[in-house]
This record gives structure tokens, C-alpha cells and sequence, in this order.
């Protein structure tokens, strides 16, 4: 049991307790501040999972935008505490327990037990050449790159996955298996010489520019088009000192 | 400590995409059963961030920066679905005074 | 003249007579003469072509005198292949002639007698569409087209009968035309899907190349054929059993009754049987039933005839009477003088009709004889007219009708397929014929005149008499065209239809010949003379007859009540059987079928509709199954 381990384990109780309690709490500013604690957990769960760009943006964005957006609109609206209890005893409420209770269980299921909808090595299958590795590959005879790194041929980035059979649509055994899970930890980084890290602003922003560039823009149409109209919704004649 | 402790206890893929399972029928579990409109936006939001989490373990444990690149766009947009879903529920309030779904089954077949 | 051309004109004059009134039926109803220019005008053309194509024909020699034109393939599906193709030869240019000449006259005759009717320009595309479809039926150059002009004048008798259809009986007369006619029809497809599957085509120049064994006492394909033939000419052409709606269609205006119930339509089976008289031949079990049933047509009919007081309906059993006649004659082989009967029937019965049509108009509307009387004096040429029919009809020498007549009792008695019986039949029915026709003679121009005081009595205008005029002139010399051996004048007739038409040649000696003349005339002079004695000198005394026999007199009124028959024994069980089959298979079972699968629906719909309450939060709960579904496919696996 490592750090790592006590770390992710402490997270995840965090996680879920507030989860729960965003839904089964009955004052909705209750549930909301819930909300923005189970979202600064899991940006702190991103953190330890190298993802360090996208934990600050789960917590600037999210936690602090998102959820103050929310609290905001709740306090607007004047929202008092629930008279009705969440769970009451009838048949629906517990066919919809018992469905979300379903719901969890196959989906952990399908994590613990491998369960795939394709037979065999399913990452072969999703990701043959879909790694930072692509950047490795030459444009014009020169590979694009910041400065100069060590030569390391793309497929070793790829060897705890590919050291198992070559055959991508034959299940693995047991023991490749475990070894596979074993052996799943960042490599280092040979991304632009092992300067950048993996998960880092640079390499996230690698990607985000040349393979995602067209949906990076068409999301940025979307948000304009998305404060258009939240503000085309919202308003009210006369402006925010109308006298009703 | 037995094996099977060990296998539990130690963090690989499987306990991220358990918790992120969690997380995400808790989130369903808020759509289905709360009646007010801005705590069912609120668990949507829930379910978003579980798939957010799933994209950045993945991401990890396939060396895969693809899935932090998902993670950007997904939060991108759950912000503006929250806005224009606020933006919705200020009018509905305004008009209706009112944020109970209960009141509103007009899409009756 | 180009033939092609010739016939074309031939058959489209009155078609295109038709359409254009037709199509201006709004325009022309108003102006009947304009309506019965175009269709006397389209008639007329038709009767040019018809006497130039004689003419072509009498040119040409005996062996090969026949016109034939195809126009184009129209039907060919396997082995089946039919032309639009035309034949005019000997038989069909006498036919073509008569229908083209008699209509028109009856067309010029309708001018006059529709000028007080609604509606002329639909009375007259209805005739022109009849002439149209007669000359295809006389004109087709095998079975089929000749069916198609059967099926077409068919409609066209209904179409005319119940032209004054707003009075349901009339229309019901029509209807019942048609349908009887229907039930012959079904015949008539019989025999010819039988002559097809037997010999492979229906083409009547093909078959009359091939040659038949006789099937004496026999059922061969042959005769089957022919029987079911006939039985399509005894719906056509009125003879037991399915004349009955030939009295009925008098309802019809006169010019109709004059046209298709006396020269024309009627007279389709009798061409169909001389037109194929080489089957006829070969099939003498057929021949037997013909003529039988011809006899006993021609007696029942004028037994009938003798107590009807309808100045139409008496005409109309004579038609039914003179028809059986024509069956006698070619049942017993003699073809010819079938045919010829046919042609001068054509002539004094269809002037009689419009002379008949004359006395109506004249009387304002009435119809029975017994309101008339002594209207010799009031409408000259009408009566002067009549009279030459009347002449013809009883037989007197030298008329059209009795050469015509007394060709067939001959042949009757001398044939080897008739007998004396057949023959002693036919002297009686002509007896009958010459009693029923003066008792109309006396009882609407002689004698004394019991017209109602009120009715204003008027002879008929020019365009009316002009063709009666023209027809009696025909009644007189129509026959000479066939005059027998015994009076050493070349029979004409027999000449030009010598090669299309093969008699079984009689079997007597020239003084039994004229023993049958004498004795027929014999016969039909003291009918006429007891008659006139009756009706005219005598009033009283057939009423005292009545009186005598009121149960005969009773049956023989009301037609021997075979209407009634018929209505109680196929018509009451079918409408039953239908009622029947409404209440219980259409109703009950059909109506529930589709009334359960219709509510079926209904249900499902309202059940599922439950599903959809508004409640959005259910709708969120749907979705969350369907994923379990897919996901508990995908553990499946």
C-alpha cells in the first residue's frame, strides 16, 4: 500500500460521500456546495493521475465557475429547504434505485471483469496509432519538434501494451493480463526529448492544436453561441433595473 | 496481506473506473428521484465529471494524451450547458415561480 | 377505293358520331336537330362505304369474294393471337348493308321522334355507338372482336332501353336486359374458350379451312361448342329460355325497339351461326336442339302474342316468334334461308315498329290497342305503310316475307335434319302469326274508333314517314332476291352466298314444295280472314270467348307467368343467398375482423399512451433501462 494508494483510496470515500450528498440532501445550496467539494476531489484525483492541466482547469472552471454559477442561481431563485422527502416509500422510487444500483454494478462489473464489447486486446483494437508518439511521426522529412531528443523508435513507447501476442483479436491470457496491469505506469516521458512531461500544459496543447484544432474552435463557436443564449433567455424587458 | 487485499487495495485502472461507475449512478440516481430543476442540472453535472474522470485514468494508463484533450472539450461544454440550462430555469422561474418539475407535465401524450 | 380505308371510314363514322355527341351532349341536347344531323349524317356515310365495298364485292368472282383487312396485331400471349382484322364478304355485306341502311333510316326516323325529348344528343351517341359496335360484331374476322361487338351492343341495349331511366321501371327493363343477355354471354365465352383449346385459333377464315368429323349422336368438342354458342344466342336473340327481356325492353323509345330488337342486335346470333356454319354442320345434336328450340320459340311466343293488348308488346313476341323461326330454318341446315329471313324481317318488322312508333306519337303517348281503332282515316301513310308490313309478315305471295317464310317451312319438312313435326309447328305458328297480326290491324285501324274523345290524332312529319315509306317498298320487293328454283327465276341470294354458307340440301321433290307454299298461305289466309272476322266484324264475340275460358285466357295474358317463375325460382334464392351472406359473412365476420384489428390498435396505442405522461423524470427512468438492456447484452456475450 503506497502513498499513491492511501491517497486515491482517501479521495474516493471523499468522492462519493459528497456525491451522495448532493443528491440526498434536501436544501438545494446544500447540494450544490457538495457539488463544488466532490468536483475539487476529483481535481485533486486528477493530480495524481498526471493529468496536472486538467486538474487546474476542473477547479478553476468547474468548482469555481460552474458551481458558483449554480449557488448564484439558487440564491436568486430563493430556494428553501425541500418540504417533500427524497425517498419515499412506492414502487417507482425503488424501481429507480434499484435501476441505478444496476446500472453501477455493470458498469464496475465490466471494469473488474474485463468485459469488453470486442473480443481480444482492446487496446490494440482503439489505439494503434493514436499516441503521443503520432508527433514522431515526419512531415516533409522533418519531424517537428521543439529541440533535439534521444532517437527512440515510437514502438517503445508502446511496448508493455504490444509485448503480448502480435494477434490483436485473440484474448490475452491471465497472466499477460496481470502483467499488463501491472505494468501500467507512465513510462517517462520521450516526448520532445523528456523535457515535457506527460499530461503536462505543453503536450496537452500539442494535441489540442494539430489533431483537435477543428474541435477546438467549433467549441468556441459553441460558447459564444451558448452566451448568446443563456442572455437571450435570461433577460427581461427592460433590463436588469426593470420596475415591475 | 493476503493477495486479494493486496489486488484491492493496490490502485490500478479498474478501482478509477469503479469509483467513476459510482459517481455516475449516483448522478443518475439525482435525475431519476430529485424533483427540482437546478439539483437535477446539479447531477448532471455529477455524471460529466465521472466521465471526466474515466477519460483522464485512461488516459494515464494507456500514455494516451488523447484523453485529457476529451476531458478539456467535455468541460468546455458541460459549462455551457449549465449556463444555457440556468438561463432556461431563470426564465421558467420567472414565468412560472416555480422550479418543481412536478408541475410541469404539460408533454402529455 | 383502298378497302383499308373503306372499312375504316366504315366502322369510325359512327364511332366518331358518338363522340361527338358525346362530348356535346350540353351543346346539342338543346337542338335536336343538330344531334340527329350529326348522327343520321355519320350513319349515312357508313351506308355509302357499306354499298361501295358491296359493290367492290360484286366485282370480284365467286371464289374469292372477301375482303380482308387487318389493321394490327392486338392480342398475341402464347398461343393466342389475334388481329384487328375485318372480313367483308357475302354475309357480312348483306348484314353490313342492312344495319347501315335500316339504321339510317331509323336515325332520319328519330329526328322526328326524339324532338320533344330532354336529352337527343345522348339518345343519339347511344345509337351511334350501337351501330359502331354492331358493324365491329358483323365485321370481325374471328371470336373475339366478334365478342367484343356482342359485349358492346349488349351495353348499348341496356344504355337505350333505359334511356328514360328516372322511371324505375324502365330502368329495371334495362338492367334486366343486360343481365339476361350476361347469362348468354357466358355462353357464348364457353364456346369460344372451347374452339380455341380445341383447335388453337379462332380466326372464322382459318377454321372454315380446317375440316370437322361429324359427331352424330356423339358429345365431341365440337358440338359442346356449338351448344354453348348457341346458348349465347338465345341471350342475344331471345329464345327460350332467356327471351324475357325482350318484351320488357319495349320500355325503351320506339327507334330502339325498331333498331336492336328487330333488324339488328336480335339478329347477331343468327349471324353468328351462319357464320360458322361449317361447325353448325358437323354437329347435328346441336342442329336438333336448335331447331327444336327455334319451333317451339316460334309457337310459344305467338300463343303469347295472340291476347297482348300493347301495340309494342305484340310486336315484340312477333320478333321473339319470327326469330324462332330463323332458328328453325338454320337448325334444319337451311342457312340461307335463315339469313334470308333475317334480311326481310329486318325490313317489315322494323317498319312496323316505326309505324307503331308513328301511331304512339300520333296518340299522344298511348300504347294500347284497344283505346285505338279506325285510324286508317286519321293517319294515312302511317296505315298505308303498316299495311305492306303487315302483308309481308302473314306471308302474302310475292311479299318479302313469304318467300322468306315459306323457305324455311320447306326446309323444315324436307330437310334430313327436320321432321314433318317441326314442320306442322311451323305451319301453326304461322297460322298464329297471320291471326295475332290482323287482330292488330283491325283493332288499331279498322273497326270503329274507341280513341279517347280528348287525344288530338295526327299523322307524323316528313322525317317519320320518309322512312316508312322507303321500308315498305322493301317489305314488297326485299324478297325477290330470292325467289326458289320452283318459280325458274334465279334465287340471287343462294348465288352470292354460295361459298361461305353450305345448306345440308333438301331432300323432296319440287310438288312437295309447293304443297308446303299452298298449305302455309292456305294457313295463314283463314287465320287472317278468322281474325278479321273476330276483331273487326264481329267485336263481340271474342270477349264472349274470354269469358268461356277465363283460366286460359288468364294464363296466356300474363305470358304463362314465366317471369314470376323465374323471379321465384333464381332470383328470390340468389338475393337470399346474398342477404344471407351480407348478415352472416360480411357483417359478422368481415366487419368484426376488421373492427377487432382496428381496436386492437386503439388499445395499444391508449396503453402505450400511458407511457407518455409528461412526467420527464420517467422518461429519464426509460433511458436508464434501455442501457441496462445493452449492457446486460454485452455481459451476455
Amino acid at each position: 500500500m503506497t502513498v499513491e494508494d492511501l491517497l486515491f483510496h482517501s479521495f474516493a470515500v471523499m468522492a462519493v460521500l459528497s456525491a451522495l450528498f448532493v443528491v440526498f440532501n434536501r436544501n438545494p445550496v446544500y447540494s450544490a456546495l457538495f457539488l463544488a467539494l466532490c468536483m475539487s476531489v476529483l481535481g485533486a484525483m486528477f493530480f495524481t493521475l498526471n493529468a496536472y492541466f486538467v486538474a487546474v482547469a476542473q477547479i478553476t472552471v468547474y468548482a469555481g465557475a460552474v458551481m458558483v454559477l449554480f449557488v448564484m442561481v439558487v440564491m436568486l431563485f430563493d430556494l428553501k429547504r425541500e418540504a417533500e422527502e427524497i425517498l419515499k416509500f412506492s414502487p417507482v422510487t425503488l424501481a429507480k434505485v434499484l435501476a441505478a444500483a444496476l446500472l453501477c454494478g455493470f458498469l464496475v462489473g465490466t471494469g473488474w471483469l474485463g468485459v469488453t464489447a470486442v473480443k481480444g486486446n482492446l487496446a490494440l483494437h482503439l489505439a494503434p496509432s493514436a499516441t503521443a508518439a503520432d508527433l514522431e511521426k515526419p512531415i516533409d522529412g522533418k519531424i517537428p519538434r521543439m529541440e533535439e531528443k534521444k532517437e527512440t523508435s515510437p514502438d517503445e513507447a508502446r511496448e508493455p501494451l504490444a509485448k503480448v501476442s502480435g494477434n490483436p483479436d485473440e484474448d490475452l491470457t491471465a497472466a499477460e493480463e496481470a502483467r499488463l496491469v501491472e505494468n501500467a505506469t507512465v513510462p517517462e516521458s520521450r516526448v520532445g526529448g523528456g523535457l515535457e512531461e506527460f499530461g503536462s500544459t505543453v503536450t496537452l496543447s500539442r494535441v489540442l492544436f494539430s489533431k483537435f484544432v477543428f474541435a477546438f474552435e467549433a467549441v468556441s463557436a459553441l460558447l459564444l453561441v451558448a452566451i448568446v443564449g443563456a442572455v437571450a433567455l435570461a433577460r427581461s424587458k427592460g433590463g436588469t433595473h426593470h420596475v415591475s | 496481506m493476503s493477495p486479494e487485499l493486496a489486488r484491492v487495495l493496490h490502485v490500478s485502472l479498474n478501482h478509477y473506473l469503479a469509483l467513476s461507475a459510482i459517481l455516475f449512478s449516483v448522478g443518475v440516481l439525482g435525475v431519476l428521484l430529485r424533483k427540482n430543476a437546478i439539483v437535477i442540472l446539479m447531477s448532471i453535472e455529477l455524471m460529466l465529471n465521472a466521465v471526466n474522470l474515466d477519460f483522464v485514468a485512461f488516459a494515464k494508463y494507456n500514455s494516451n494524451i488523447d484523453g485529457q484533450a476529451m476531458v478539456f472539450f467535455v468541460m468546455t461544454i458541460a459549462a455551457a450547458e449549465a449556463a444555457v440550462g440556468l438561463a432556461i430555469a431563470v426564465a421558467v422561474f420567472k414565468r412560472f415561480k416555480e422550479v418543481n418539475i412536478s408541475y410541469f407535465e404539460k408533454l402529455k401524450g | 377505293m383502298n378497302p383499308d380505308l373503306l372499312i375504316a371510314i366504315l366502322l369510325l363514322s359512327p364511332f366518331l358520331g358518338f363522340l361527338i355527341n358525346g362530348f356535346l351532349v350540353k351543346y346539342n341536347n338543346k337542338n335536336n336537330l343538330r344531334a340527329g344531323g350529326i348522327a343520321t349524317a355519320a350513319a349515312g356515310i357508313s351506308f355509302l362505304c357499306a354499298l361501295i365495298l358491296t359493290f367492290k364485292l360484286m366485282t370480284m368472282g365467286a371464289e374469292e369474294r372477301a375482303i380482308h383487312v387487318v389493321y394490327f396485331n392486338w392480342l398475341s400471349t402464347g398461343t393466342l393471337n389475334v388481329n384487328m382484322g375485318f372480313n367483308v364478304d357475302p354475309i357480312s355485306a348483306i348484314m353490313i348493308l342492312i344495319i347501315t341502311g335500316v339504321g339510317s333510316l331509323i336515325h332520319l326516323y328519330s329526328v322526328g321522334y326524339m324532338s320533344h325529348d330532354a336529352h337527343p344528343a345522348k339518345f343519339f351517341s347511344y345509337l351511334n355507338l350501337f351501330l359502331f359496335n354492331m358493324l365491329v360484331l358483323v365485321l370481325g374476322d374471328n371470336l373475339i372482336l366478334m365478342f367484343v361487338g356482342w359485349e358492346g351492343v349488349g351495353l348499348c341495349s341496356y344504355l337505350l332501353i333505359g334511356f328514360w331511366f328516372e322511371d324505375p321501371e324502365k330502368a329495371a327493363a334495362g338492367m334486366k336486359a343486360f343481365l339476361v343477355n350476361r347469362i348468354g354471354d357466358a355462353g357464348f365465352l364457353l364456346g369460344l374458350f372451347t374452339i380455341f383449346v380445341t383447335f388453337g385459333t379462332v380466326e372464322f377464315t382459318e377454321l372454315a379451312k380446317m375440316t370437322f368429323s361429324p359427331e352424330i349422336g356423339a358429345w365431341g368438342p365440337v358440338t359442346l361448342a356449338t351448344a354453348c354458342l348457341f346458348i349465347g344466342a338465345t341471350g342475344k336473340s331471345a329464345q327460350i329460355p332467356l327471351y324475357v327481356w325482350l318484351p320488357d325492353a319495349m320500355a325503351g323509345p320506339t327507334p330502339v325497339s325498331a333498331l336492336i330488337h328487330a333488324a339488328t342486335m336480335v339478329t347477331a346470333g343468327i349471324y353468328m351461326i351462319v357464320r360458322l356454319n361449317f361447325m353448325f354442320v358437323a354437329a347435328p345434336t346441336t342442329m336438333h336442339i336448335i331447331a327444336s328450340v327455334g319451333a317451339a320459340t316460334a309457337l310459344f311466343a305467338a300463343s303469347i302474342g295472340l291476347l297482348q293488348t300493347d301495340i309494342k308488346k305484340i310486336l315484340a313476341y312477333s320478333t321473339v316468334s319470327q326469330l324462332g323461326y330463323m332458328f328453325l330454318g338454320v337448325g334444319v341446315g337451311a342457312f340461307g334461308a335463315g339469313f334470308f329471313h333475317l334480311m326481310t324481317h329486318a325490313f317489315f318488322k322494323a317498319l312496323m315498329f316505326l309505324g307503331a312508333g308513328s301511331v304512339i306519337h300520333g296518340m299522344g303517348g298511348e300504347q294500347d290497342i284497344t283505346r285505338m281503332g279506325a285510324l286508317a282515316k286519321k293517319m294515312p301513310i302511317t296505315y298505308k305503310t303498316f299495311l305492306f308490313g303487315w302483308l309481308a309478315i302473314i306471308g302474302t305471295p310475292f311479299f318479302s316475307g313469304f318467300f322468306s317464310k315459306d323457305e324455311i317451312l320447306w326446309r323444315a319438312y324436307s330437310s334430313p335434319l327436320g321432321s314433318k313435326f317441326l314442320w306442322i309447328v311451323g305451319v301453326v305458328a304461322a297460322g298464329m302469326t297471320a291471326f295475332y297480326m290482323t287482330r292488330l290491324m283491325c283493332l288499331t285501324f279498322w273497326g270503329t274508333s274507341r280513341v279517347d274523345k280528348g287525344i288530338k290524332v295526327h299523322e307524323a312529319p316528313l322525317t317519320m314517314t320518309a322512312p316508312l315509306m322507303t321500308l315498305a317498298v322493301l317489305s314488297l320487293v326485299g324478297g325477290w332476291v330470292g325467289v326458289p328454283h320452283i318459280f325458274h327465276v334465279p334465287n340471287l341470294l343462294e348465288g352470292w352466298l354460295e361459298h361461305m354458307v353450305h345448306d345440308v340440301t333438301a331432300e323432296g321433290s319440287s310438288w312437295e314444295e309447293w304443297m308446303t307454299m299452298l298449305v302455309s298461305v292456305a294457313v295463314a289466309g283463314f287465320a287472317a280472314f278468322f281474325a278479321y272476322y273476330l276483331y273487326a266484324l264481329n267485336p263481340e264475340m271474342p270477349k264472349t270467348w274470354v269469358r268461356k275460358a277465363k283460366g286460359l285466357y288468364h294464363l296466356i295474358y300474363n305470358k304463362y307467368f314465366v317471369d314470376e317463375i323465374y323471379g321465384w325460382v333464381f332470383v328470390r334464392p340468389l338475393v337470399q343467398l346474398s342477404r344471407g351472406l351480407w348478415a352472416y359473412l360480411d357483417v359478422r365476420v368481415v366487419d368484426r375482423t376488421t373492427y377487432f384489428l382496428s381496436d386492437l390498435v386503439k388499445g395499444t396505442g391508449a396503453g402505450l399512451r400511458l407511457m407518455v405522461n409528461g412526467n420527464t423524470q420517467q422518461y429519464a427512468l426509460y433511458i436508464v433501462f434501455g442501457v441496462l438492456v445493452s449492457l446486460a447484452f454485452i455481459f451476455a456475450r
